[in-house]
C-alpha cells in the first residue's frame, strides 16, 4: 500500500507560493514541476517533485509564505501504475521490469487493437463508466461485429478475378496467397444505416492485418469502426472472443449486443443474436474458424492466388449464396446423372433452365438447346413461366403468394435444397449444376455453374442486366440472375481478362465484370431486428416500458415475442424416446416465445412437422385451427425474428432439415439459440421414411413404423412415382439417386424423401 | 537527442564481391546495415555521415568471407527521460494518445493529458479536445510532449510521454 507522505520545502529561504501546477488527484513524478513560487529578490522560480506519487491534499495555498521545513502537499507515495504498456508505466514513466512488481495491477487491455496497452480494473472501470455515460447520452448501444460469414465471405481458391463486389487482397506481400472477399449483400447500407443507434465494433477471429483489411474495405475513412478492431491477434482465447467481453466492457455488458454467425464463440452469450451464416463461394466454410490454429490452416492456403488469372475459364468455382457445403458434394454427383438426363430428356433441361439462373456464362448452345427445349411440347413449359416469374418476385418480400414453390431464402442453410422441389416434381437431381463440367461442352451444366444463384438480390440491379434477364425468361424460362448488387462496392478486381468470356455476354457487364446474383438479403432482416431491440432497450430507459435496461434480457424479450401466443406441437421432429424439454427444436420454439406442447388440442396453433403422413398432420388437417408447418418455418421464424406466412412453409418444403452442430453440452451457459441437432435430424429422416409407408399403408400409429422404416423403403416407393411422371423421366431419376447413392448414402436417401414429398404433394 | 559520433561496424562479405569494386560494396553494405537501426546505448542510426576507416579484412576460415572493421560517423537519435520533444499523433483512444518522434513511438496516458482535455470518441476523427474545444488534439497534430521513461528492446525504443508541463501540447502552425 503507499504511504502517505508530505513533501517539505526544502527551499533554504522563506518564500511565497506564487502558483500551484498540480491539484490533488494528480500524479506526481520525478521532475515534475509542483508550484511557482517567488523568493526573497522577487525572483521567480519552480519547485520540481522529486518523489512519485498521487496528490491527495495541497495544504499551503497559492499566496503563503512557507519557510523551510514547512509542509507543501501530501501525496500517497509510489504509482499505483495505473496504466502500462509494454511493462512501462504510462502515468510515471517508471519500468516496471526493474522494479519489484509482484501484483501488477494493470492486466486488462482496454483498446481493441493494442494488447500490450493495459490498464488497472479501477481504471478499466471508470473508462468503461465514461463510455456508458457517453452511449446513454448519444441513445446508442454497441454492437460487436463478425466478419467472416457475417457481413463477408472469403475465399483462397481459385475464382475469375472479374466477379463483381469480390474483393482480392493479399496480406504477407507479393507471393502470399489471395484472399477473395465478398461483401454480403447490402452490407455497407446496413452498417450505415446501424451507426445511428449502435457503435460499432469489428470482433473477429481473422489475423490483425485480415481484420483490417477488411475494416479498410468496409470503412475507408474510418467513420464506421474507427479503430474498434478486435482480432486473433488480441483475443485471449483462440476459440472464444467471450472472454475479450470482459476487458472491452469493465463496466458490464448491459449495453453489449453480438451479431455472428455462431454462437458457440461467444459461450451462448445472451447478448448474442445469431445470424443466417452468409456463404458465398462454394468449398469454403470459415476460413479463420476458431479452434483451428493458423499453422495447421496453411496447408490449405497454398493454393496460391496467383491462379487466379489462369481461371477466368467458364467455370467459376462460385456457389450460389447459400448452398451448403454438404449439399455441394450432392450436387457433383448429381451432375454426371444431370448430363445423362439432359441427352436423353429433353424435358429435364427445362427443369435445370429453370433452377439455374441462366448464368453469366452460358454459351451460345446453351441457347439453342434451350429454344429446342422450349419448342418441345412438353407440359412444363407452361409451368416454367409461372416458376420464374415467381423467383422473380417472391424474393424479398417472400409474400405468401406461390405459397409452395417459393420459399423464403432464409432457410437457414439449404438454398439449395429449397429450390429443388419444384425441380424435384419431374426430376429430383437436375437442381444444382455448378459443377464445373467440362465434358458437358454444350450442355447448360456448365454455364449454370457460375451464376446459378438465382433470385434477385435485394438490392438495385442493374437495368440492363435486368432486362437480359427478362428475355431470357420468357426464352428459357430461367430465374433471373443478373440482379447484381453493383451497388454497394465496386470490384476492384484486377483487369479482368474477359475473352472467353464473350460468349456469355448477357452476363459479362460493360466493364467486363461479372455480375452474381446473390440472393442473399438477410441484411435487411438483420437491421430492424436490431432497430427493434434498441428501440426497446431505449423505451426501457424512457421508463416508457418495465423491465431491466440490459441487452441480454431486452434481446431475450424481443425474440420471445416472434411467436408470440402461437402453441406449437411438433411431430417426426423430437426423437420418441427424447423428453420434450431436452429437445433443441423445443428450445428454439421456446425462445421465440411460443408455448410448445406434446399433442394437438383446441389451443394448438401450429403444428411443425418434418413431413407428411403422421397420425398428427392427419388429425391436424381435420382442425381448421392447426395451421401444419415444415420445420423451415420455424428456423425462418428464428433467423428473422418474425412469424413468417405459414402459407410459404407447407409440410415437406423446404428440404431436409439442414444438420446443425449438436447442442450445446449442459455445462455450458444455458443457450440462447437453438438448432436441430444432428441426433433429431436422424431420428426425423427415419421417421419421415417410415411415415411414408405407413401413409401408403395409412397406417396411423407412426410409432410402430419406426421400427420399420429403413433405407430401403424409398425403393418400394418408385412405382407410385412413375405413375405421376413421364416414364422417361422416372427413369432418369433412378439413374440419378443410384448415382449419388454411393458417395452419400445419406444425402441420397434424402434426395429421395424429398422426392418423395414433393410427388405426394403434387 | 541528436549525436554525431564515431561507432564501429563489422561487415561481412562473400567471396563473389571480392574486385575492382569491393571498397564501394562494403561502403554500401554499411549504409544498408547500419542506417535505421536502433542499440539501446546510442539509440536509432539515422544516417551515416562519413565513413572514415574501412580496417584490413580478415578471411574467416574455411568459408571465403571476409570480415571488414569499418569506422564511420553517424547522427543518432538518442531520446533521454526529461527531454522535450515534437511529436506527431499516430492514434487516439480513449486510454491516451500515440504519437511518433522519427522512429520512435511514444505513448501519453490520458492522464498525462491536461485535465481539461477530454476524449472525444464520437467527432470524427477522435481527438482530445478542451472544453472550451479551442485546443484539439487529433491525429496527424503535431505535439510537444515530454518524455518520462523509455524502453529499450531489440527492436527498438519506445518512450511514455506526457503533456502535463510548460509549454508542452499541441503546435499550432
Amino acid at each position: 500500500m503507499p504511504e502517505k507522505l508530505s513533501i517539505k520545502s526544502c527551499l533554504r529561504k522563506s518564500v511565497k507560493i506564487l502558483k500551484w501546477k498540480v491539484e490533488p488527484g494528480m500524479i506526481v513524478y520525478d521532475g515534475r514541476v509542483l508550484l511557482l513560487y517567488e523568493d526573497e529578490d522577487g525572483k521567480c522560480s519552480k519547485l520540481k517533485s522529486k518523489n512519485v506519487g498521487n496528490v491527495v491534499k495541497l495544504l499551503v495555498s497559492e499566496g503563503d509564505r512557507v519557510n523551510p521545513g514547512d509542509s507543501l502537499l501530501e501525496i500517497d507515495e509510489g504509482c499505483k501504475h495505473h496504466t502500462v504498456i509494454n511493462d512501462l508505466c504510462a502515468e510515471c514513466g517508471a519500468d516496471l521490469q526493474k522494479e519489484d512488481a509482484p501484483d501488477k495491477e494493470a492486466t486488462i487491455p482496454m483498446v481493441h487493437s493494442i494488447p500490450q496497452l493495459k490498464v488497472s480494473q479501477e481504471q478499466a472501470e471508470k473508462i468503461g463508466r465514461a463510455d456508458v455515460d457517453r452511449l446513454l447520452r448519444d441513445r446508442k448501444l454497441v454492437l460487436l461485429v463478425d466478419l467472416d460469414q457475417t457481413l463477408i465471405h472469403t475465399t483462397h481458391d481459385n475464382i475469375p478475378n472479374n466477379l463483381r463486389d469480390v474483393y482480392h487482397f493479399q496480406l504477407l506481400g507479393p507471393h502470399s496467397s489471395w484472399y477473395h472477399t465478398r461483401l454480403r449483400p447490402g452490407t455497407m447500407k446496413f452498417l450505415k444505416s446501424l451507426t445511428n443507434y449502435y457503435e460499432l465494433h469489428i470482433c473477429t477471429f481473422g489475423v490483425r492485418p485480415y481484420a483490417h483489411m477488411i475494416a479498410k474495405i468496409l470503412d475507408p475513412d474510418g467513420s464506421l469502426f474507427g479503430g474498434r478492431i478486435l482480432s486473433r491477434d488480441e483475443c485471449f482465447s483462440s476459440d472464444s472472443k467471450f472472454a475479450n467481453l470482459q476487458a472491452l466492457f469493465p463496466c458490464g455488458d448491459e449495453l453489449v449486443c453480438i451479431i455472428d454467425d455462431r454462437d458457440d464463440v461467444w459461450n451462448y452469450s445472451p447478448n448474442l443474436i445469431q445470424v443466417k451464416p452468409y456463404l458465398f463461394f462454394r468449398n469454403t466454410g470459415d476460413i479463420h474458424e476458431p479452434g483451428v490454429t493458423p499453422s495447421s490452416r496453411a496447408s490449405t492456403y497454398l493454393a496460391p492466388g496467383v491462379r487466379i488469372k489462369e481461371n477466368t475459364s467458364s467455370q467459376v468455382p462460385l456457389v450460389p449464396k447459400g448452398e451448403e457445403l454438404k449439399n455441394i458434394d450432392v450436387d457433383d454427383d448429381e451432375d454426371a446423372a444431370d448430363d445423362d438426363m439432359n441427352e436423353e430428356m429433353p424435358n429435364l433441361d427445362e427443369h435445370e433452365s429453370r433452377t439455374e439462373k441462366s448464368s453469366s456464362g452460358k454459351p451460345s448452345s446453351d441457347t439453342d438447346q434451350n429454344s429446342a427445349e422450349n419448342d418441345s411440347p412438353l407440359s412444363k413449359d407452361s409451368k416454367n413461366p409461372e416458376l420464374s416469374g415467381d423467383n422473380s418476385d417472391v424474393k424479398m418480400d417472400c409474400t405468401d403468394k406461390d405459397g409452395p414453390q417459393t420459399e423464403p431464402e432464409d432457410l437457414s442453410c439449404d438454398k439449395k435444397v429449397k429450390e429443388v422441389p419444384p425441380d424435384k416434381e419431374k426430376c429430383a437431381n437436375t437442381k444444382e449444376n455448378d459443377k464445373p463440367n467440362d465434358n458437358s461442352t454444350d450442355k447448360e451444366p456448365s454455364p449454370e455453374v457460375e451464376v446459378e444463384e438465382v433470385q434477385p438480390a435485394v438490392e438495385p440491379m442493374d437495368e440492363g442486366a435486368k432486362e437480359e434477364e427478362d428475355e431470357d425468361v420468357e426464352e428459357m424460362c430461367k430465374k433471373m440472375d443478373e440482379e447484381g448488387d453493383s451497388l454497394y462496392s465496386e470490384g476492384k478486381g484486377k483487369t479482368s481478362e474477359k475473352t472467353d468470356k464473350d460468349s456469355r455476354a448477357d452476363k459479362v457487364a460493360n466493364d467486363g465484370m461479372i455480375d452474381i446474383d446473390d440472393e442473399d438479403d438477410y441484411l435487411l432482416y438483420l437491421e430492424p431486428i436490431l432497430e427493434r431491440v434498441h428501440r426497446r432497450f431505449y423505451r426501457i430507459i424512457d421508463k416508457v416500458e418495465e423491465g431491466e435496461a440490459n441487452m441480454r434480457y431486452v434481446i431475450a424479450r424481443e425474440r420471445k415475442s416472434v411467436l408470440e401466443g402461437c402453441i406449437i406441437v411438433f411431430s417426426g421432429l423430437i426423437p420418441l424416446k427424447a423428453s420434450l424439454q431436452e429437445s433443441g427444436t423445443v428450445l428454439l420454439a421456446t425462445k421465440l416465445g411460443a408455448v410448445v406442447e406434446e399433442e394437438l388440442s383446441e389451443r394448438t396453433t401450429h403444428l411443425v412437422a418434418a413431413g407428411r403422413g403422421t397420425s398428427k398432420v392427419h388429425a391436424a388437417s381435420k382442425m381448421p385451427h392447426v395451421k401444419s408447418v415444415s420445420p423451415h418455418w420455424l428456423i425462418t421464424a428464428a433467423h428473422r425474428w418474425e412469424k413468417v406466412d405459414e402459407r410459404l412453409f407447407p409440410i415437406g418444403s423446404g428440404g431436409p432439415v439442414p444438420p446443425s452442430k449438436p447442442l450445446p453440452q449442459s455445462n455450458k451457459d444455458v443457450p440462447q439459440f437453438l438448432t436441430l441437432s444432428q441426433e433429431e435430424m436422424d431420428a426425423m429422416s427415419l421417421e419421415v421414411d417410415s411415415l411414408e409407408d405407413s401413409e401408403n399403408e395409412e397406417v396411423s400409429d407412426p410409432e410402430n413404423d419406426v421400427e420399420g422404416a429403413n433405407a430401403d423403403d424409398y425403393d418400394e416407393e418408385n412405382p407410385p412415382d412413375v405413375g405421376r411422371t413421364p416414364g422417361d423421366s422416372s427413369d432418369s431419376d433412378d439413374a440419378a439417386v443410384a448415382g449419388t447413392q454411393d458417395p452419400e448414402e445419406e444425402w441420397s436417401q434424402l434426395g429421395a424423401e424429398i422426392e418423395k414429398g414433393l410427388t405426394d404433394f403434387m | 537527442m541528436f549525436y554525431h559520433i564515431s561507432l564501429e561496424h563489422d561487415i561481412l562479405l562473400h567471396p563473389r564481391y571480392f574486385g575492382p569494386n569491393l571498397f564501394d560494396i562494403v561502403k554500401q553494405k554499411l549504409y544498408t546495415e547500419v542506417e535505421g537501426t536502433c542499440t539501446g546505448k546510442y539509440g536509432f542510426v539515422i544516417a551515416v555521415t562519413n565513413i572514415d576507416n574501412v580496417g584490413a579484412g580478415l578471411i574467416q576460415p574455411g568459408q571465403g568471407f571476409v570480415v571488414y572493421p569499418v569506422k564511420y560517423k553517424a547522427i543518432v537519435f538518442r531520446p533521454f527521460k526529461g527531454e522535450v520533444v515534437d511529436a506527431v499523433v499516430t492514434q487516439v483512444n480513449k486510454v491516451g494518445m500515440f504519437a511518433e518522434i522519427g522512429p520512435l513511438s511514444c505513448f501519453i496516458s490520458h492522464h498525462s493529458i491536461p485535465a481539461d482535455m477530454e476524449h472525444c470518441p464520437n467527432v470524427q476523427p477522435a481527438c482530445y479536445k478542451s472544453k472550451d474545444e479551442d485546443v484539439v488534439i487529433a491525429v496527424d497534430d503535431v505535439i510537444r510532449c515530454k518524455i518520462v521513461g523509455t524502453r529499450v528492446d531489440a527492436s527498438g525504443i519506445f518512450a511514455i510521454g506526457t503533456l502535463m508541463d510548460d509549454y508542452l501540447g499541441l503546435i499550432s502552425n
